[in-house]
């Protein structure tokens, strides 16, 4: 027994560093409150003019445009403590991080409130004489911008130039190709085929009939085989749809390729805006003058239609007690399974159109940043080929930190094998530790030590990621029911237009308050 | 009888010359391998020695466990002293690139081939001590080990290092070793027990060393390590760099991750054009910024302005900046500048600083190592100038240095295209440095006097008509058009790398 004494404290001095474990992020206890209904009845009643609920890109932005437009009469209400939504971040004592969505592409000069917004957040700083957008450079993505683990090397760009047998290249070529034609196809209607905002694209049926076949169907029949190809688009269906290649609408993927034809005075037309905090950037600058219009752990737990009138039922956290809120508008900028969950009466709405998978986005930081490079300096964006992850983003990408070793990457994945409920069961209840390693596990492939590097892993799980457009959802009826609103209630999520991305939500925000503001006058 | 004992103890008696000779090259060997791959010579040689010398003893204490046999082990140990002397010396390159605890091996390696050694004379006298009466032993004995010391002392700085090398230098006195073994194995063929298994033994141990001795440039390349031919005076790796500083024939130089960044015997010409030019343009200069150079070179010239009030130093590495301000031979370098009231040291980025100060500047000097890689490469884009608008003084200067208008003459101009995409007024120019041949630097400015104002009078290179000269740019090396530098194309660093990776 004596003798075990030494032993055991000799081990703990030779035991492995401890890894720093913690989940971040909203609690989803919390969101399922809703759920369970069982709030106490209200105490008060309020009238106000235009209740906006959610607090992420699209119920900001509604709110910047009603405030714009002189219309003050209005609140926006979050069950969160901090708002955001998807385009939340952290932040530790190396650097803050994204929770989700982390980057804006270079818009289209057409998009002219996305243009005004990004004068007046002093991300473009003016324009040269052919009316070109100047960027400011710290917010334009940095080289080395994106790398793939491809063959046991990392090299520069996705798709890597070397390794691709004939194959393969040919048919990367030919898809590229196609998704080149589309960038300036205009359809019968005079419209482009695939644009930003989504609803202003053709609704030529030449195009829309790609919304009838996945995208997996569609290289089927269009004679594309390779495995690199079907790995590509999966990767890209994941990373900005949330689901796989099976799910996945063909036409939002030619959308996605297609559609970004931004032009810029000192950048190139694919280049990219991001932000050590990723798109919360844009949160801070879309809320710059909101913040005594944001009431934060507020849960709307139920909508009722009274005569012409909408009354919410409201829920306060902290103070314990629910409130009623009479008003003539409401914005919902909720997604839709929040929204099944509220309305008190029947709509037309099939919320099955609309499907959310789970996603783990964990910011791991590093204690050697030098020890990632391998044969190729860390990117912003790296991509480890035939890892079911989507790879991991370099948060400090965009600071200036050479003096400290220290990095943060956040690391994304998107769980879609089978149905979002599989999905979300298979997630439930994992501990930090099972990520840590579920996490370690796959890193491994690119970097074999790096277990040995990591100093913290914050873990966000969201149990609904973004919105994924599924077969169809270009002519679903739900979605166009969502497009117009309906009795003074107006809807402003991305969902709505079926994609997740900060134009999309920032341009349905925009839509709802000029509902709003038509309604007024 | 009597004439063969004395042929066999002549034969015994050279063997400890070659013994002796062998045992002090391998101690002189880890000696000088300690102090080129870990720096300071004075510490490693003072420990090699030391440990050497200790194991030795260790050796010796030993040998009185050896009664019988001691022809047998006294040829075994001969074998193993070759092998473990002839190899060490690769062993120890490979492993300082690989092996994180590249002392212990070494010092590992010391004892063991000391101890060894350490074993060889006493066990040679037991064998002798029948044959020779003991006084003449001892004394002949020690004679043929000093002399064998002496030979070796001698022997290795002037003949085996600059003819052999260090690994040839191993393998050679490995195999001279296991030779003698094998010549005391024919010779006492009779008398010996297992000749056998040690002529086998001996063999292939020769066959080993033989190839060694053969490739050993091979091996050496392999090893990547440090090819200086220099003498290494320091070494480190801080969290940044290697940093190697080497001593030759009085000339130091200085080495960042391989890289030469200067030499002691031309680098006057380089900090003199890198300072001067701009410096002497400005009435009454009174606050410099300087952007790397923490050797404290640049520094020094600044210092010859009585103008000069005060001066920031930005260096990402403090393991520079405190190098040069406390080695005796740098500091005599830079003329102790690092030490001056007027400078204040910040041990940071660069860019990161430059972002955040409130402060302005007469003059900024900014001395970065070339672009080579994206984070270096920041500090030569738009955005980096666009920062040094901003701390820059009406009537003030900026000076870049800006790689090789010969090796890199793309890389060079993007640079002085950058910075003149701003709006700044520049002034390109060059010269020739023995160390590192034509040589660029851009100076830049928003308006300029025309006339020059104080220039210091004890340079040894720069006056004003020189100035006349540097600015014109022969044809080969001469204005070419280029892409900007910007943080999101980093174009510069793709030039360079064109450029340079063609040089290398």
């Amino acid at each position: 027994m004596l003798l075990a004494v030494p032993y055991l404290s000799s081990c703990s001095l030779f035991d492995k560093r401890q890894i720093k474990l913690a989940f971040i992020g909203s609690d989803p206890k919390v969101g399922h409150l809703i759920r369970q209904n069982k709030f106490p009845e209200p105490i008060t009643s309020k009238k106000i003019n235009t209740l906006i609920v959610g607090s992420g890109i699209g119920g900001l932005s509604a709110a910047r445009h009603l405030l714009k437009n002189n219309k003050t009469d209005f609140l926006i209400l979050e069950l969160d403590s901090v708002i955001g939504g998807n385009s939340k971040a952290g932040k530790n004592n190396v650097s803050e991080f994204p929770m989700g969505a982390h980057y804006l592409p270079i818009p289209t000069v057409n998009f002219k409130e996305l243009i005004d917004f990004l004068v007046e957040s002093k991300i473009i700083t003016g324009f040269n004489s052919d009316g070109l957008p100047i960027y400011n450079e710290y917010y334009l993505c940095f080289e080395p911008q994106e790398r793939i683990y491809f063959k046991g090397i990392w090299q520069d760009g996705i798709p890597p130039d070397n390794g691709l047998n004939e194959i393969e290249k040919e048919e990367l070529l030919r898809f590229l190709k196609i998704t080149e034609e589309f960038k300036n196809a205009i359809g019968t209607d005079n419209k482009p085929a695939f644009t930003i905002p989504l609803e202003l694209s053709s609704n030529d049926e030449k195009y829309l009939q790609l919304d009838k076949i996945s995208i997996f169907d569609y290289l089927k029949q269009n004679n594309f085989k390779s495995n690199f190809i079907l790995w590509y688009l999966d990767y890209c269906c994941k990373d900005d749809f949330g689901t796989n290649i099976k799910n996945t609408s063909a036409w939002a993927v030619f959308h996605y390729f297609s559609s970004r034809n931004g032009k810029a005075a000192n950048a190139a037309n694919h280049e990219l805006l991001t932000w050590p905090e990723g798109n919360n950037f844009l949160v801070k600058k879309l809320s710059a003058e909101l913040n005594d219009k944001i009431k934060t752990q507020h849960i709307v737990y139920k909508v009722k239609k009274i005569e012409n009138k909408t009354k919410c039922y409201v829920y306060d956290l902290v103070k314990n007690e629910s409130i009623e809120y009479e008003c003539e508008n409401l914005i919902l900028a909720t997604p839709q399974f929040v929204n099944k969950n509220i309305f008190d009466f029947k709509t037309n709405l099939n919320f099955d159109d609309f499907n959310y998978y789970p996603w783990i986005v964990a910011s791991i930081t590093i204690n050697n940043k030098l020890e990632l490079n391998g044969s190729q300096e860390l990117s912003w964006d790296n991509v480890i080929y035939g890892s079911k992850s989507l790879g991991y983003v370099n948060a400090c990408h965009q600071n200036f930190n050479s003096d400290d070793k220290r990095t943060v990457i956040t690391y994304y994945y998107n769980f879609s094998e089978e149905s979002s409920k599989i999905e979300r069961n298979k997630i439930r209840e994992k501990d930090e530790n099972y990520w840590k390693s579920f996490i370690i596990e796959d890193l491994k492939n690119a970097h074999l030590k790096i277990e040995n590097l990591i100093e913290e892993i914050q873990i966000v799980v969201w149990g609904h990621g973004m919105i994924s457009p599924k077969v169809g959802f270009r002519s679903s009826k739900s979605r166009q029911i969502l497009e117009n609103g309906f009795d003074n209630i107006y809807f402003a999520n991305s969902d709505v237009s079926g994609i997740s991305i900060f134009e999309q939500a920032f341009y349905r925000g925009i839509c709802a308050a000029k509902s709003v503001l038509n309604n007024t006058k | 009888m009597e004439k063969s004992n004395k042929n066999d103890s002549f034969l015994l008696l050279i063997s400890v010359f070659i013994i002796a000779t062998c045992g002090l090259i391998y101690e002189l060997i880890a000696g000088t391998l300690a102090s080129y791959l870990l720096g300071d010579s004075v510490t490693q040689f003072s420990i090699i020695i030391g440990l050497y010398l200790f194991s030795m003893g260790i050796g010796s204490f030993i040998s009185k466990y050896f009664k019988k046999n001691l022809l047998v082990w006294f040829i075994q140990i001969e074998i193993l002293v070759g092998i473990v002397g002839g190899v060490s010396s690769t062993i120890l390159f490979f492993a300082f690139e690989q092996v994180a605890g590249f002392e212990i091996i070494l010092y590992f390696l010391i004892m063991l081939t000391g101890t060894l050694v350490g074993l060889e004379i006493p066990i040679l006298m037991k064998i002798l001590k029948d044959k020779i009466e003991f006084g003449d032993l001892v004394s002949k004995v020690f004679t043929f080990d000093y002399i064998g010391a002496l030979f070796a002392s001698i022997l290795f700085p002037l003949f085996m290092i600059p003819y052999m090398g260090l690994l040839k230098t191993s393998y050679f006195f490995g195999i001279l070793n296991v030779v003698v073994s094998i010549i005391l194995c024919f010779r006492f063929e009779e008398e010996i027990k297992y000749v056998k298994f040690l002529k086998t033994q001996a063999l292939i141990v020769t066959l080993i060393l033989l190839l060694g001795f053969v490739f050993s440039n091979k091996i050496q390349s392999m090893a990547e390590t440090i090819s200086f031919n220099e003498n290494i005076i320091f070494s480190k790796s801080s969290p940044y760099q290697r940093i190697i500083l080497t001593s030759e024939k009085g000339v130091t130089k200085l080495y960042l991750n391989n890289n030469l960044q200067f030499s002691s015997n031309d680098e006057y010409r380089y900090h003199e054009a890198l300072v001067h030019p701009g410096l002497s343009k400005i009435k009454n200069p009174e606050n410099i910024l300087i952007l790397g150079g923490g050797d404290g070179l640049a520094l020094r010239e600044v210092l010859k302005y009585p103008s000069v009030k005060s001066i920031k130093l930005i260096d990402l590495d403090n393991s520079i900046t405190h190098l040069f301000n406390t080695s005796e031979p740098l500091k005599k370098l830079n003329n102790n500048s690092l030490s001056s009231s007027k400078l204040q040291v910040i041990n940071t980025d660069a860019f990161k600083w430059i972002k955040e100060t409130k402060e302005k500047f007469d003059f900024i000097i900014i001395d970065f190592p070339d672009p080579s890689n994206f984070s270096v490469g920041k500090l030569y884009s738009t955005m980096f100038y666009k920062e040094i608008k901003k701390v820059l003084n009406q009537g003030g200067l900026f000076v870049v240095q800006s790689t090789s208008p010969f090796f890199a003459r793309k890389s060079y101009w993007c640079i002085n295209n950058t910075i003149a995409s701003l709006g700044f007024q520049t002034i390109p120019y060059h010269l020739y440095l023995p160390s590192f041949g034509d040589w660029g630097y851009v100076l830049a400015y928003n308006e300029l006097d025309k006339e020059n104002f104080f220039l210091p009078k004890d340079l040894k290179f720069y006056e004003e008509k020189q100035f006349a000269e540097m600015i014109n740019f022969p044809k080969d090396i001469g204005y070419v058009q280029t892409e900007i530098n910007k943080l999101n194309n980093q174009i510069l660093i793709h030039y360079f790398e064109d450029e340079w990776g063609k040089v290398q």
